[in-house]
């Protein structure tokens, strides 16, 4: 994907790398989100906090009883807490439900973005694109973006943050002490999380490229393993092994004894020191008469809550990172450079159009050299040549999918460009040479609507195409289904649904790429007919190779290696003895064998 | 080596033994430390703070040694994950060596995959899940017993929320996978559709029907929506009874103080020690459950490594024959391959002196590289006699290690004269182009390496392997002649007793050898022998 990037780079589009600024990027798309992601996180944050501070609010309805403060409690009582803290902590839940909404409303947003720049974007950029390749992105890659809006950032980093920040608002008002004491406890353990970062993280790179050094003998081994049978070398193979697996032993080993000490150190911190420090802070306040004893009880489960807020904000750094790749590739297709659409531009009245020294090259391959030709409204064409001559590019051209690059294009004076060619594209019917068919009814892919559809004209285009038949004579009709794959018609049947397809749009040129190349030559024949049936106010052009089809269009034009060579009617070029003639008498000598 | 439930000790591992014992003094820790902190939370509350400065060391001294006991037992789980990956790669080396091949005489890559998977598996239940399972086993058991010791009531208090906990939670699960397999199904009807549109972009853009696009999968979409949405409304209440229950055990302990301390069932002590032990304990005891029924999902996977590991005992020699003494002779040699009609080979008789160097040529498909297959007593034949040994089989696309060029030319045998065998072979100019020389470590099948430059390392391999029959299949096929004739002269000169027979298809090659067979159509011709010219 590296020339990817080299390609958008060409088109135009930097993709910019900063981990921040991808994620401020989204963020930015989804902003009217924002205000319920933040309700939803403060009512999450709230409920946590209550659920966990239950705990601490018992031990210290205990502690107060014991050390004779508090009358003997009722039961009853503490239950009816426990019961609004659950209240509260469902009507909490739902608020997650919320974090669906956006992330599901965002989904759809950035989803349609992608496909319509994908759709709109310029041909040259985009074609380099295959469209699995975007599937993968609408799925995989904004799955994992959207983790960075929704629920997943928000239980992990935002709500620990609210839940956080409560817990030290609820100690400073018991004594500011506390939550101080609370807080440095909470930071010594993000130290020791952050300084043992970056020697686990390595160390278990290493462990994983030891692993996949080690699989990836062994696969070697079964491609040779006939070779290591022959000349008996299993015992070197083993050795060799033995040596990639004894890496793997010692980093494990490694790996496995700073996660030990890593995960020790901060129990020691966290179980240990803190309650130990806490409860000694707690005698002392008792002692000066700060405070009672039993309300430390309460910071027992609310430094664990301090701790996870200030960890909390240590990952979110390392969780943007983590999913800034798939953020990049996301914004690489809605990025891609869009064909503009002047909304004031004027419409073309298509009357001729003229190539002038137009050349054109796909990448570093020069494809067209200097072709000239005009066009007439009304008029029959027709480009022949070998494959790979460019006649294909040619029709390609003509029908405003790509621009030139040098050498220009004009329709009634005025040059077909980057802010017109979609308003001319709009005079254009074109037939590709593949087949693409939309998993839908046979109408619906000729009419290419779901929901207005013209029985009539589908009817009339289809046996314009000489299709209707073949329709009506299969399981529904009309109605029968297409699905990409495997649809019951053969390929020639779908090539001619693809015509009925072009001739239904009330389009001024049709430009058809090889449209016999699925037919047999009856099908030809008829194609032929009504190639040249249809009224002059039609502009045809077709791309063929095979010469019979366009036989009687009113100019042919030969191409080779990107030029145009011979240009005539069939009779002109036929007596002309070159080129043109030469391949007609070979398909003819073909036909007749 | 079984890898079933109990059979782990197999592995004869120190470490096992550490961590065996770790399992037992990891709850003992925890019981003591929370006494101590217990102790201290009673002393500093009834106390104030005067002489709370002994116990809290104390109650630190105690955790140090637990963390410390903890941290052993990381350390043991990572020695063990380490022995048994290697003990477990080994054996599919072994299997790969020795064992089961399938038709085309090549181990079935989808089944080293899968085989890999099984691998990683056991890795974990041995070094992660068994483990746990003991330590939560011991825990459970301790734990137990010192609640019971110190009332029973609130053992029973806690072990029933634990079960309750346990169940809800099993409940929860299960509900959400259920809907996840709705959601995963409709997830994958939109991308159904949305690959449809996708790729009939072209038409999408001539004829500016993005909106025709949008209505195509908007029934797909929205279906995808509503799932969602209502996962999320089962599922985050759900969530939240799963966070509660995960605090119910630790929260009835309290309710059931807040109970019993006032009526003098227990002391304050007693209560906060349990309270700490539980509060550290209660979440992994919450996953026991899973843990079991992870260990029983590695059961199959288990199993097939066990089976993996016992066939490779047994160790094959070469091809199974002994070495060539004497002549080789083939007697009406009939082969067909299986489920085809016509003979590859009909009626084919030859006898090739100990020593001399056969050439068989042919068109392809004349059945040449078959009789050289047959003499490897790699095919057997359908009828007649063949007399031949054990060969040094050399084909026409051999594989090169992503090792060293030395490691892949002393595979065949130790290189003695190195130089000499590169001068001869034409791999001077190969070797000396490498940066490290002949230590070059080579990339994936050779790396850069060209066809031709692969050719002349397996020569040389099969140069460097000692035997009394060398066979050739093709292997000189992307030399050039000169080039070829050179090496082949060289290699009749190393090998001046041994058999050569080699199968070419470049006939200005043949000059080279002593005795030429043409094969066409099945059959074999001498067409040269002994000292006639070509």
């Amino acid at each position: 994907m590296n020339s990817m990037a080299e390609k958008l780079r060409r088109g135009g589009v930097a993709v910019r790398n900063g981990d921040f600024r991808l994620y401020r990027r989204l963020v930015r798309k989804t902003k009217k989100y924002i205000p319920l992601f933040t309700a939803c996180t403060l009512v999450n944050g709230f409920a946590m906090f209550l659920i966990f501070s239950s705990v601490g609010v018992l031990l210290q309805t205990i502690f107060s009883h014991v050390t004779g403060e508090g009358d003997i409690v009722d039961v009853g009582e503490v239950g009816l807490y426990l019961l609004v803290i659950c209240i509260f902590a469902f009507a909490g839940a739902f608020a997650t439900t919320g974090f669906t909404y956006i992330e599901e409303k965002s989904r759809i947003l950035i989803r349609t973005e992608m496909m319509n720049s994908y759709f709109k974007s310029d041909e040259r950029v985009v074609s380099e694109l295959s469209s699995s390749e975007v599937l993968n992105r609408i799925n995989i890659d904004l799955n994992a973006g959207l983790n960075l809006i929704g629920n997943y950032m928000s239980s992990w980093i935002f709500q620990p943050v609210v839940s956080g920040i409560i817990s030290v608002g609820f100690l400073m008002a018991v004594n500011w002490m506390i939550a101080l004491l609370c807080i440095l406890c909470g930071v010594l353990n993000a130290a020791v999380l952050k300084m043992s970062a970056e020697k686990i993280k390595k160390s278990s790179a290493k462990m994983v490229s030891d692993k996949n050094s080690a699989v990836g003998f062994l696969a070697d081994c079964i491609e040779g393993a006939s070779e290591i049978r022959t000349f008996r070398a299993s015992d070197m193979f083993r050795r060799m092994l033995a040596n990639r697996l004894d890496d793997y032993r010692d980093d494990t080993a490694s790996y496995h004894k700073y996660e030990g000490a890593r995960s020790a150190a901060m129990i020691f911190i966290a179980d240990c020191f803190s309650i130990v420090l806490l409860i000694l802070l707690g005698a002392f306040l008792a002692g000066r008469g700060l405070i009672d004893f039993s309300v430390i009880m309460l910071a027992l489960p609310l430094v664990d809550q301090i701790d996870e807020g200030i960890i909390a904000i240590m990952n979110m750094q390392v969780f943007v990172k983590r999913y800034s790749p798939n953020l990049k590739r996301i914004f690489e297709v809605m990025d891609l450079p869009i064909e503009q659409k002047d909304d004031n531009q004027i419409d073309f009245d298509f009357n001729n159009m003229y190539f002038e020294e137009v050349s054109f090259s796909y990448g570093d391959r020069l494809v067209l050299d200097r072709v000239s030709f005009r066009i007439q409204r009304g008029d029959k064409i027709a480009f022949v040549g070998e494959s790979g001559s460019g006649k294909s590019t040619i029709v390609k051209l003509i029908a405003g999918l790509y621009l030139p690059d040098s050498g220009r294009i004009t329709a009634d004076g005025r040059v077909v460009n980057g802010e017109n060619v979609t308003a001319w594209r709009q005079h254009i019917a074109y037939m590709p040479q593949d087949i693409f068919m939309f998993d839908a009814d046979v109408k619906t892919n000729i009419a290419l609507n779901l929901n207005e559809q013209d029985m009539d004209k589908v009817k009339k285009a289809a046996a314009d195409a000489g299709v209707a038949d073949t329709i009506e004579a299969a399981y529904s009709g009309y109605a029968t289904r297409l699905s990409g794959k495997e649809s019951g018609f053969s390929g020639g049947q779908l090539q001619r649904i693809s015509l009925a397809r072009t001739l239904y749009q009330d389009r001024d040129i049709l430009v058809i790429d090889e449209p016999t190349s699925a037919l047999d030559p009856e099908r030809s024949e008829i194609l032929k007919q009504k190639l040249e049936s249809i009224p002059k106010e039609r502009t045809v052009i077709a791309v063929t190779h095979r010469l019979n089809l366009t036989q009687n269009f009113d100019c042919i034009y030969v191409v080779k290696n990107g030029k145009i060579v011979e240009a005539g009617s069939h009779n002109h070029l036929k007596s002309t003895g070159k080129i043109y003639s030469g391949m007609w008498e070979l398909q003819q000598a073909k036909d007749e064998m | 080596m079984r890898f079933t439930f109990k059979g782990i000790y197999h592995l004869r591992n120190g470490y096992f033994v550490v961590l065996l014992l770790m399992c037992f003094l990891t709850p003992l820790a925890a019981v003591l430390t929370s006494n101590a902190m217990g102790q201290l939370t009673e002393h500093v509350s009834e106390s104030g703070i005067k002489g709370a400065g002994r116990i809290a060391a104390v109650t630190c001294g105690l955790y140090l040694v637990e963390v410390i006991i903890s941290y052993i037992f990381t350390y043991c789980r990572g020695r063990i994950n380490g022995d048994v990956y290697a003990a477990v790669q080994n054996g599919i080396q072994k299997h790969i060596f020795f064992g089961g091949l399938n038709d085309a005489g090549k181990y079935d890559v989808n089944l080293y995959n899968s085989v890999s998977n099984d691998a990683d598996e056991v890795c974990r239940f041995s070094s992660e899940t068994f483990p746990n399972i003991l330590l939560q086993t011991v825990n459970l058991i301790v734990i137990m017993t010192y609640m019971l010791i110190i009332d029973w009531k609130i053992s029973v208090v806690y072990f029933a929320a634990v079960i309750l906990s346990v169940g809800t939670q099993m409940i929860i699960s299960r509900a959400v996978n259920r809907t996840g397999e709705e959601i995963k199904s409709c997830e994958s009807k939109l991308n159904e559709k949305l690959a449809d549109i996708l790729r009939n972009r072209i038409i999408i853009k001539c004829y500016e029907s993005e909106e025709f696009a949008g209505a195509l999968y908007e029934k797909e979409r929205n279906e995808f929506y509503r799932k969602r949405l209502k996962l999320s409304r089962i599922f985050m209440p759900l969530k939240t009874a799963g966070i509660i229950c995960g605090m119910l055990p630790v929260i009835s302990i309290c309710v059931a103080g807040i109970y019993m301390i006032p009526r003098g069932f227990i002391s304050i002590g007693a209560f906060i020690s349990v309270f700490y032990l539980c509060r550290k304990t209660v979440s992994s005891q919450l996953h026991y459950v899973d843990l079991i029924i992870d260990a029983v999902k590695t059961r199959p996977a288990r199993r097939r490594i066990s089976d993996i590991m016992a066939t490779a005992e047994k160790e094959k020699a070469g091809n199974g024959k002994p070495a060539l003494k004497n002549d080789i002779c083939a007697e009406n040699i009939w082969y067909r391959y299986p489920g085809q009609d016509n003979w590859a080979l009909s009626c084919v008789s030859m006898r090739i002196q100990r020593g001399s160097k056969v050439a068989f040529v042919g068109e392809s498909g004349s059945g040449k590289s078959t009789m050289l297959k047959i003499i490897a007593g790699e095919l057997e034949p359908e009828r007649g006699k063949i007399i031949a040994g054990e060969a040094v089989f050399t084909k026409q696309f051999p594989h090169v290690f992503s090792i060293s060029v030395r490691d892949n030319i002393s595979m065949g045998g130790a290189l003695n004269d190195s130089d000499s065998i590169y001068e001869k072979l034409c791999l001077k100019s190969v070797i000396e182009g490498l940066p490290e020389g002949d230590e070059a470590v080579l990339g994936e099948n050779g790396g850069n390496l060209s066809g031709g430059q692969r050719q002349r390392i397996a020569l040389a391999r099969a140069a460097a392997a000692e035997g009394g029959l060398y066979l050739f299949d093709e292997s000189f096929s992307a030399l050039d002649p000169e080039t070829a004739k050179t090496v082949i002269s060289n290699l009749f000169e190393i090998k001046k007793e041994a058999t050569v027979i080699a199968v070419i298809h470049q006939r200005e090659l043949a000059g080279v050898f002593d005795e030429v067979y043409e094969f066409d159509g099945g059959k074999a011709e001498k067409r040269r022998g002994g000292s006639e010219k070509w």
